[in-house]
């Protein structure tokens, strides 16, 4: 359980650039759940994140995961970081190491696991992100823009987190590059049935394909938070702070105007595509 | 932490100093060094600062401000008052011997330990005054114009000036890009807080090879985009804002030598 209890962060506090970045943020996000946050930029989505594993602390408010305050004072900041997995923007301008393999042991390494564990670790989290064996030897730099980033998500799971922040992690990627890191969000999200998994998008087709709930920031506090299609139930305000609904709901909202009596909590094509065909009694090569 | 680092240290502030011609202000700065390294005397020493006090109350920027400046030198204006003040032979007035050695102070080495400190502190004062009352864009500028000339002898002054002009516009994005990597490796366990010299050294390895990467790729990046837009060096390049003298700067220039003159002339009168 992941809980923000009145956090409010003041940025610059006190020079001429103050800025409340975060108001009054309460969030509850169960175990085992995938959430997307949304929001234009600037609304705070990565300074909320980044609250999550205590690299930015909260000016009031406290950040509560497992019944542990991450906010008090003398907490322990290494174990906090092996909680909670933080996969920045572009994470594959993180790598450094000579191979994909050290690379992902970067984090065990700092953690101080012995070279078994490590190992263990790396494999596994290589495995999960669909890194093939062959690529642990290569240098991170001669890998593909997709694989580039795949190796960055792996050096994050290898800390084996119980909770999985991902900052924009299908940005800048190709349809198949965005669809193959949506599977390992799926994927992470079966195998670790406990896992607490974050993500933001700025794409609602892929928060609707991937997530149970979400969290819609603007200007620093929660605009909206709930399941999928609790959320995009309120098209007309996601319009009015810049976001939308996907666009299959777009057309089926067209659809429903126009006279064909689909229902309306579609958000994906695949549930668009069912409820055309039974509308129309035809084929079902979904 | 790095967003709040300032570039230069230019004051941006309405005043004569500011509004002087930049080259033209290079050039005095040069010769305010010159001077200030000729003057041995105490009677010119006193014009000096004289001087020294009147440009820096023209110039609008806030003592407090000037006086920062100086801070990071502070050791070392310590180091050479000191070692003026031992290491020069003469008369003494106070002695000691430690360990067989004898220390002592002697009058000549007060004077010139003082005088030594003194300038030192005018020649940062200065060389800070240039910076503080004009912007990095106007100084890479200034330095192209007085390079022109060598161009003559295949000096590439527009080059060099435009090298300097991405360097200063690169080091905000830069600061921006180590805190970011620094966050991310953080998150990932590193530790680039604790530890002794060698480990902290070996701790930057994971922050310094990203962001010789990404410098190198923003460069790559920037040089295409100069391509697509023509750019092809500094020949037959016009500018859009030229910086020209105008009568203020010749006045300007000419209260200036006067300056320095009056300060030669309290340095060498004796020989008139």
């Amino acid at each position: 359980m992941l809980k923000a209890e009145n956090v409010n962060y003041v940025y610059q506090a006190g020079s001429p650039f103050e800025k409340q970045a975060l108001s009054d943020i309460n969030i509850e996000i169960p175990n085992g759940s995938i959430t997307a946050l949304i929001g234009h930029t600037g609304s705070g989505k990565s300074t909320l994140i980044q609250h999550f594993n205590a690299l930015v602390k909260p000016t009031s408010g406290k950040i509560i995961i497992d019944d542990i305050d991450i906010t008090a004072p003398k907490t322990d900041l290494k174990l906090i970081r092996r909680k909670v997995g933080l996969v920045f923007q572009y994470p594959e301008h993180q790598l450094f190491e000579e191979t994909v393999y050290k690379d992902i042991a970067f984090g065990p390494v700092n953690m101080g696991l012995d070279r078994e564990e490590t190992d263990k670790r790396v494999r596994q989290s290589a495995y999960l992100v669909g890194l093939k064996e062959k690529y642990l030897e290569r240098s991170p730099f001669e890998l593909s823009g997709g694989q580039k980033r795949r190796a960055a998500i792996a050096g994050v799971l290898a800390m084996d987190p119980d909770v999985l922040i991902l900052d924009e992690p299908t940005a800048g990627l190709d349809p198949k590059g965005r669809d193959g890191i949506l599977n390992i969000i799926r994927t992470l999200h079966k195998k670790k049935k406990d896992m607490i998994i974050i993500f933001v998008s700025h794409s609602m087709e892929d928060v609707a394909k991937t997530a149970d709930n979400v969290i819609v920031m603007n200007e620093g506090h929660i605009e909206l938070q709930g399941t999928v299609p609790q959320v995009f139930a309120h098209a007309e305000r996601l319009r009015e702070i810049g976001l939308n609904v996907p666009q299959i709901t777009l057309l089926t909202d067209r659809l429903r105007k126009a006279g064909c009596p689909l229902p309306e909590d579609i958000y994906t094509v695949e549930n668009a595509a069912k409820a055309i065909s039974s509308l129309i009694g035809g084929g079902t090569r979904v | 932490m790095f967003k709040d680092i300032m570039l230069g240290q230019y004051v941006p502030v309405k005043s004569p100093l500011h509004a002087i011609n930049p080259p033209l202000k290079i050039v005095f700065t040069i010769l305010y060094m010159t001077t200030l390294f000729m003057v041995k005397t105490y009677c010119a020493y006193a014009v000096f600062t004289v001087y020294t006090l009147l440009l820096m109350f023209i110039s609008a920027v806030p003592v407090r401000i000037i006086l920062k400046g100086l801070r990071p030198m502070l050791w070392i204006l310590v180091f050479t008052a000191v070692l003026n003040v031992f290491m020069t032979p003469g008369d003494a007035v106070w002695s000691m011997s430690v360990f067989g050695f004898t220390l002592k102070i002697t009058r000549e080495g007060l004077s010139a330990g003082a005088l030594m400190v003194v300038r030192l502190i005018y020649l940062l004062i200065g060389t800070s005054l240039l910076t503080l009352t004009t912007s990095p864009l106007q100084l890479t500028d200034g330095i192209e114009t007085l390079l022109r000339p060598f161009n003559k002898i295949r000096v590439p002054s527009h080059e060099i000036a435009m090298m300097m002009t991405i360097a200063i516009r690169f080091i905000p994005t830069l600061a921006e890009e180590t805190d970011k990597i620094m966050k991310a490796q953080t998150a990932r366990g590193a530790d680039f807080e604790t530890g002794n010299i060698i480990k902290r050294a070996k701790a930057m390895v994971p922050l310094l090879v990203p962001l010789f990467i990404s410098a190198f790729r923003r460069a790559d990046e920037l040089a295409t985009a100069m391509e697509a837009r023509c750019y092809n060096g500094g020949k037959n390049r016009t500018k859009m804002k030229e910086s020209r003298m105008t009568v203020t700067d010749l006045k300007a220039g000419v209260i200036f030598a006067a300056g320095l003159a009056v300060i030669l002339l309290a340095e060498f009168w004796v020989y008139f």
